[in-house]
């Protein structure tokens, strides 16, 4: 269906693409959201996603999926928008590095186990992954982003951010590490008693 | 006891391995780690909870999201994508294959080419008022000229394209395609939708076009032009001229992204934004802007002229 609806807005049927936005603008606003981490922002790229993707519809040749080939796409409006706004404030400092948190990890963890019972508990961890992502520095933002909301493999992350595919396996780590720590810390993750929770695997 | 960097070799397998992305080599040695080790049986539990949370997570758009977008197709992009004919990016590839440096006089900033015969008639015209310089641009002068790299092999897919022609008051000739006339053509296999004109060079004198003849330019530069020219129902008041096999200056880097363009090799140097940022500055006459993005990136070392165009 997808790729009849892709067909027929090549040849300039603008009801097929508007049938492909309803069906992309959930994915391409979270991802824009996740990304821009506002929501007014968000709406802007996606529109603005959208409307490239609409010029940018007779260079799409079905080399991969109309999905991923958009949501590549709202991630590289997603960059065109955050370099804009650095450009604004020059003031962003990035929180930490790459190479320079391994020290971070000698921090002892408690032992935890999540085990979400209700709706609400559900909910509650999503707003705070939520909260915890859009503190996360830009650079584990996308990586995971476009990862857990576009679907994207290493190789296409690498190929958006101009990083080698071991590189984003390192980066989506940290992302994880980031959140997994930042839960630890807001109380989300609570400790559990280890025997238990591995005799209930 | 396994020490923590241990561990964390493993988290990052683990990371890995949800993503579908571990060697498959590998996949025992993490299981076995996991099933020995609570703190990283713990922590995967913990990724698990992330992964599903950032589902959980996703929020409905704006209910008028597709409307706006809609909205927007119909107010900003002059036709359907294959509506008209386009000179499209697959079309530049051609051409910028065919040549070396492509430099048309710009109305907006003539200091870019004198700068490229000789630097006092740039530090001249960069000193010019922008009162001065857009009364060059209402005038709309213009002028074209085509220094083609000598008959470089490339001309099949635009025979046109080279043709050099320094007489004022006209552009050289364009190729004008529907569809790209050489199926094999691979310059840039997925360049597409573009309407318009966007070429960017080395400054000549720099490393790569020494041996471009644009010393032409100076003369040119100076007489009155003519009216703008229509290039595909486009009026093209100036030419930003490119050149893929330079890599770009820093100074592009915050302007990359031509976002459709996947083709590694070039979309970096080509800018959707700055394409739109330089055209909206041209036309809504935003000349000491327009000015200042032009000798930052002349700064560099680049050779820029814009097409602006309108329908």
């Amino acid at each position: 269906l997808t790729d009849e609806l892709v067909q027929r807005a090549q040849n300039g049927d603008e009801q097929a693409f508007e049938e492909l936005v309803l069906i992309h603008q959930r994915k391409v606003y979270n991802l824009a959201l996740r990304i821009t981490g506002s929501c007014e922002d968000a709406k802007d790229v996606s529109q603005e996603a959208f409307l490239r993707a609409y010029r940018g519809l007779p260079g799409f040749r079905g080399e991969s999926s109309f999905g991923t080939w958009l949501y590549r796409l709202t991630v590289h409006t997603c960059g065109d928008f955050l370099r804009k706004e650095k450009r604004h404030s020059d003031n962003v400092v990035p929180l930490y590095t790459e190479n320079s948190d391994g020290e971070e990890y000698l921090l002892q963890l408690p032992d935890l186990r999540y085990t979400p019972e209700s709706a609400l508990e559900r909910q509650e961890l999503a707003d705070a992954v939520a909260k915890a992502m859009d503190e996360m520095p830009e650079d584990y933002r996308s990586a995971l982003s476009m990862r857990e909301i576009g679907g994207l493999s290493y190789e296409e992350i690498g190929e958006e951010l101009s990083l080698k595919a071991g590189t984003v396996k390192s980066r989506i780590f940290r992302a994880r590490e980031h959140l997994r720590k930042a839960l630890i810390k807001n109380g989300n993750f609570y400790p559990d008693d280890t025997t238990k929770s591995r005799a209930g695997r | 006891v396994i020490g923590l960097n241990s561990c964390e070799h493993y988290l990052e397998m683990m990371s890995a391995f949800m993503d579908g992305e571990l060697d498959e080599s590998l996949r025992a040695e993490l299981s076995e780690h996991i099933s020995t080790c609570d703190e990283c049986f713990n922590a995967s539990l913990a990724y698990k909870a992330i992964n599903e949370a950032i589902s959980d997570g996703e929020v409905t758009p704006p209910e008028d999201l597709c409307a706006l977008v809609m909205k927007k197709i119909h107010t900003s992009s002059p036709a359907a994508p294959k509506a008209k004919k386009k000179f499209t990016m697959r079309h530049l590839g051609a051409l910028v294959a065919a040549l070396a440096v492509v430099i048309v006089t710009a109305v907006a900033a003539p200091s870019m080419f004198k700068k490229a015969g000789s630097d006092e008639a740039a530090n001249d015209a960069i000193e010019a008022s922008p009162e001065d310089i857009k009364g060059s641009l209402q005038n709309t002068m213009l002028d074209g000229s085509i220094a083609n790299d000598a008959d470089q092999d490339d001309t099949a897919d635009g025979g046109e394209v080279g043709t050099s022609d320094n007489k004022p008051g006209f552009l050289p000739t364009l190729p004008l395609y529907d569809e790209p006339s050489d199926p094999s053509y691979s310059v840039s296999p997925s360049y597409s939708g573009y309407d318009g004109i966007m070429m960017i060079g080395p400054r000549p004198g720099t490393a790569d076009a020494s041996d471009v003849p644009v010393e032409k330019e100076e003369d040119s530069a100076k007489e009155p032009l003519g009216d703008p020219v229509i290039i595909n129902d486009y009026e093209c008041s100036a030419i930003i001229v490119l050149d893929p096999a330079v890599s770009p200056p820093d100074v592009f880097e915050q302007y990359t992204y031509y976002s459709w363009v996947e083709n590694q090799d070039v979309y970096h140097i080509v800018s959707a934004d700055l394409y739109d940022e330089l055209t909206g500055a041209l036309e809504n006459l935003s000349l000491s802007y327009t000015l200042d993005l032009f000798s930052e990136l002349e700064k560099d070392g680049w050779v820029l002229l814009i097409t602006a165009m309108k329908e």
